[in-house]
This record gives structure tokens, C-alpha cells and sequence, in this order.
């Protein structure tokens, strides 16, 4: 059989109302390797927390927080 | 009518502690002796790495503030931080109503569930019948409603009956841990 997941989103799950820029490690969950934002069809984020999500990693890349891209691992 | 901002700062790092000193008093000053400004807090983050590269700088150092201020004072204030040389990067962003009412009830959210992750985890470590019981209840309430011919419409429901029990069985197993203990003490 094949197993289907759940699609959960992990804002909702711990409480997370408001998706704040300065919170670098909660978005670099959100990021692949590259720097890319990972789709909502992957991580599962509702569409108003993706919403929220995206806006909060472009202020952060604004202020170098995130990189725009990166290949290098750290 | 003053609004909520917030504003962070990447001062270069490069220049002597006083010097950053006296960058973050002279912005402070701007913002506290304009009508109506006022200073909420002051998040000093210190020197961090930079994502990438600005002004060819590898670091920089953070600074930020929440603050309350005419709205005329914005313009000034992005002028003087843009034409600043020591500044290399600066965001203000306006913290709107919503938006604080939103982190305050964040707050109590994030107390609730930490308040119940803790109670649920010294359960568990002092009563291991307790929270074998709970399990079992749990496992029970799952493969009663699964059977083997189940659709994949009814794979669709028990995935979320299953979602709904665990956050349902908290409260549930509290409960039992509870008559239970007052079961042994008596």
C-alpha cells in the first residue's frame, strides 16, 4: 500500500501566529541548501502562512540574514 | 497619531566600539527628540556574519529597535541612515495592530502548549502504567475505525480522525493520569 502523508503545517503545529524576519533558524527550516524557499506543496504550509513565510525570508535576505544564493554548505 | 515601527540596523563592524557607540546614540537621539517619538526597546545583536557580502564587508554589526514615532519622522530618518557611509544596510518596517495583536496571542499559544508538553512529559515519567494506558486507548481508537478494505477516501478520513485523536488524546490522558493517581494514592 501506499502511504500517504499527511500534509502538516508546522507553523500551525507549534503555535506560530506571526512569521517574524528575525527568526533565522526557524526560516532556514524553510530554505533549501541553494537559499531556495521550499513550495508549500513540499513543506506542506498553508497558503497564508506561505504567504507570510515568503515575506519574511525576503525581508531576511534583505538584510543578509539568508543568503539570495548559495552553493557552499556551511 | 504616532505609529509602532520596527527598525534594524547593520552598522560596519570595522569601526572602534566607540564609534558604533556613538552611531546608535546619534539614531536614538534622532528618533527620542522628534514630537512624540519614543524609544521602546534597544536589541543590540552585535557582530554577525553577513549572509553575502555588503560593501565587500564580510561582517556587520546588528542592531535593533521598536519604536514609537510620527510617521513624518520616517522620511528624515531613511534619508539620513541611506547617506550614512558606516551604515550598510537599514529596514524600517511599520508593526501594524494586527500584527501585535497577533504576537500577543502568539504568546499565550506558545505557554498553553508548553504548559501542556510539560504536564504530558512528567506524566509520563512518573507513571510508565499511566502512559501505557493512554497509548492503548489511543492505538484502539485508530484501528477500530481502519479496516483493511478501506478506501482511499476513508484512508483521507482516518488520517484526519488520527490527527484529530492526538490532539483530542491529550486532554484524555491527562484526565486518566489523573483519576489514576487519586486510584493509587487512595
Amino acid at each position: 500500500m501506499m502511504s500517504i502523508r499527511k500534509k502538516v503545517d508546522r507553523f500551525h503545529e507549534n503555535g506560530i501566529l506571526y512569521i517574524d524576519y528575525k527568526d533565522v533558524k526557524l526560516l532556514s527550516r524553510f530554505v533549501t541548501e541553494q537559499g531556495k524557499i521550499i513550495p508549500r506543496r513540499i513543506s506542506g504550509t498553508t497558503a497564508k502562512n506561505q504567504r507570510m513565510l515568503e515575506d519574511a525570508i525576503k525581508r531576511a535576505r534583505f538584510m543578509a540574514l539568508l543568503p539570495y544564493v548559495s552553493d557552499q554548505p556551511r | 497619531m504616532t505609529r509602532r515601527y520596527e527598525m534594524m540596523v547593520i552598522i560596519d563592524s570595522g569601526q572602534s566600539d566607540e564609534e558604533i557607540e556613538a552611531q546608535i546614540a546619534k539614531i536614538e537621539e534622532a528618533i527620542s527628540s522628534s514630537s512624540g517619538g519614543e524609544i521602546i526597546s534597544t536589541d543590540k545583536w552585535g557582530k554577525k556574519r553577513l549572509a553575502y557580502e555588503i560593501k565587500s564587508k564580510q561582517f556587520g554589526y546588528y542592531v535593533v529597535w521598536e519604536f514609537q514615532a510620527e510617521p513624518e519622522l520616517l522620511a528624515e530618518l531613511d534619508r539620513n541612515l541611506r547617506f550614512d557611509t558606516n551604515i550598510l544596510r537599514h529596514m524600517i518596517l511599520h508593526i501594524s495592530p494586527k500584527v501585535i495583536k497577533l504576537k500577543e496571542q502568539e504568546q499565550e499559544l506558545k505557554v498553553h502548549l508548553e504548559e501542556r508538553r510539560r504536564r504530558l512529559a512528567e506524566e509520563a515519567d512518573e507513571q510508565p502504567v499511566v502512559d501505557l494506558i493512554s497509548n492503548e486507548n489511543g492505538d484502539s481508537e485508530g484501528s477500530g475505525d481502519v479496516t483493511p478494505s478501506a478506501a482511499g477516501q476513508d484512508a483521507m478520513e482516518n488520517a484526519e480522525e488520527k490527527a484529530g485523536a492526538e490532539t483530542e488524546a491529550e486532554p484524555k490522558a491527562e484526565a486518566e493520569a489523573e483519576s489514576d493517581a487519586s486510584g493509587e494514592q487512595e
